[in-house]
């Protein structure tokens, strides 16, 4: 990875956040999915748990295997997505990074991200016979508008009735409005230092980005999240003046679409280095550069932007949008060529995916490739397959 | 086979007609009702004393699980309802299948195996 000083910030916030949810007495404990309005949590000072962030720790320590076959024994299938096969393993035997999760005291869900975690909540929800609170993000098929915004907010008005009568105090709207702009701040800092991305060479690669997404998945809405990364921005944005690349010589610029391959991590790197390949952008950090982004100032309901915001993500667009989108960044981002990741554990980002190619490719009249392979389940990837059908994509791309 | 809880079998079967005086309403109800399906999130019509009850009214021994590939939202639900049943003192089991299967002889022998538990 590339040596950032931030680094070990991060890590020292990761660590406080999970050692405060793992000693709490007073705090609820709310597990949440990554995609959603966590910003109605730290209202009411409930800590967030994010199984999926969890689970890709695991399989970033190479500890999912292991997990996922105590899941698996207890019956679920090998077909279901590797993170909650992760999870529940995890909770089953007690195991993985700092011994399991605490337990929730409700869980808090969005489908903007995939209707898979609902199915995933419930056995949670049974399992720990707590509430499950659903925000149902409809998909856009052809864009947003007024209706599914104003569905989104009923929803949110619910889950405040939903968090005041759990915790047994009025919704502490004030506090909200804080946490809005934190969680806004936050999440621009984040925007902003991926967008430098665009500098040749690129001061950072995908990578990076994956392992420092750490903190706007769990702490968006927190002081120190924003302390984080404007702390990230400015030593990305210092490297970018210096024209100081991710690595030594950037031959090719490529996007990465859909989520890591979180066990491949380090061989992978090595491996586009060989290359002289640089992982510039990915659909799937950037997101979190799009969800509770606005300006909190602007005039119009809080509510309604939020919920725009939370809509609006790449993962929950239909095709139209999603291949004009890759066709944006191709250009932006001065891109040789993409990668897609088809993932046998998320379906939604993978569906339809050599389609894509096609029409990206056509699109941009630049190369895409598709590698098969799973985010967190070492046990269906393959070195060789993967790597050689890189190796050949790499070879069609002209260079910079 | 005394009884069954197929989507395209009593989930459909036991739908009484589409009320269409208010169709929003009525579409509702037929989606969510009577039969609880693993796709829809209902915790009003949970599956787990549904099938419960259903087992006992059919007053059939067991019960067969039939996975075709690839329900996700079947195989979520599944380990937790054998769980159930299991706590009911009911034996189940459970068959892969996959839509472009051409043998059956595998499933064939779980079946006769699972009938000869039932048997005890």
């Amino acid at each position: 990875m590339t040596e950032f000083k931030a680094f070990s910030k991060m890590k020292e916030l990761m660590t406080n956040y999970y050692i405060e949810a793992k000693t709490t007495k007073e705090k609820p404990i709310a597990w949440i999915t990554s995609g959603a309005p966590v910003e109605f949590l730290f209202a009411m000072d409930i800590i967030p748990i994010y199984p999926e962030n969890y689970a890709a720790m695991c399989a970033a320590s190479h500890q999912s295997v292991e997990l996922m076959e105590a899941a698996e024994q207890a019956g679920f299938s090998q077909d279901i997505c590797a993170y909650a096969r992760t999870d529940f393993g995890a909770d089953i035997t007690q195991g993985g990074p700092a011994a399991g999760l605490p337990p929730p005291h409700f869980l808090l869900c969005s489908t903007n991200i995939c209707k898979t975690v609902i199915k995933w909540y419930e056995v949670v929800a049974r399992k720990y016979n707590v509430p499950l609170f659903i925000v149902d993000t409809p998909f856009l098929h052809e864009g947003l508008n007024k209706d599914l915004i104003d569905y989104t907010v009923t929803q949110f008005r619910d889950l405040e009735d939903f968090l005041s009568e759990f915790i047994g105090r009025p919704f502490d709207r004030d506090r909200f409005y804080e946490v809005l702009a934190l969680s806004q701040e936050a999440a621009e800092h984040w925007r902003r230092m991926l967008y430098l991305g665009k500098t040749v060479p690129s001061p950072f690669n995908s990578l990076d980005s994956f392992i420092h997404l750490g903190p706007i998945v769990t702490l968006r809405g927190t002081k120190e999240c924003v302390d984080y990364y404007k702390l990230l921005y400015e030593e990305v944005a210092e490297r970018a003046e210096k024209k100081i690349g991710s690595i030594p010589e950037e031959r090719y610029r490529v996007l990465w679409d859909n989520l890591p391959v979180w066990f491949k991590m380090r061989r992978l790197e090595r491996f586009f280095e060989e290359k002289k390949c640089t992982l510039v952008v990915t659909t799937y950090a950037n997101s979190w550069g799009g969800m509770s982004n606005y300006q909190v100032e602007e005039e119009g309901d809080p509510y309604e932007l939020l919920a725009a915001s939370y809509l609006d993500v790449y993962i929950n667009w239909g095709f139209e949008e999603r291949i004009k989108y890759l066709a944006q960044l191709m250009d932006e981002f001065c891109l040789t060529g993409f990668v897609m990741h088809s993932n046998r554990s998320c379906k939604p980002y993978s569906v339809g995916m050599y389609r894509l190619q096609e029409e990206v490719s056509k699109l941009t009249a630049r190369p895409g490739v598709v590698i098969e392979a799973d985010q967190n389940d070492p046990r269906i990837y393959s070195d060789a397959q993967v790597e050689t059908r890189l190796e050949a994509f790499i070879e069609s791309m002209d260079s910079i | 086979m005394v009884d069954d809880d197929f989507a395209n079998g009593w989930r459909i079967v036991s739908k009484g007609e589409l009320q269409v005086e208010d169709l929003v309403e009525g579409v509702t109800e037929f989606l969510f009702n009577p039969a609880p399906c693993c796709c829809i999130y209902n915790p009003e019509n949970d599956r787990h004393p549904y099938l419960v009850d259903k087992v006992k009214g059919a007053e059939a021994d067991g019960v067969l699980f039939w996975y075709i590939k690839f329900c996700e939202p079947d195989a979520f639900d599944r380990p937790q309802l054998m769980g159930r049943l299991k706590e009911e003192d009911i034996p189940s089991a459970t068959i892969d299948v996959e839509l472009s299967m051409t043998t059956f002889d595998a499933v064939k022998t779980r079946i006769n195996a699972f009938c000869e538990i039932l048997e005890g």
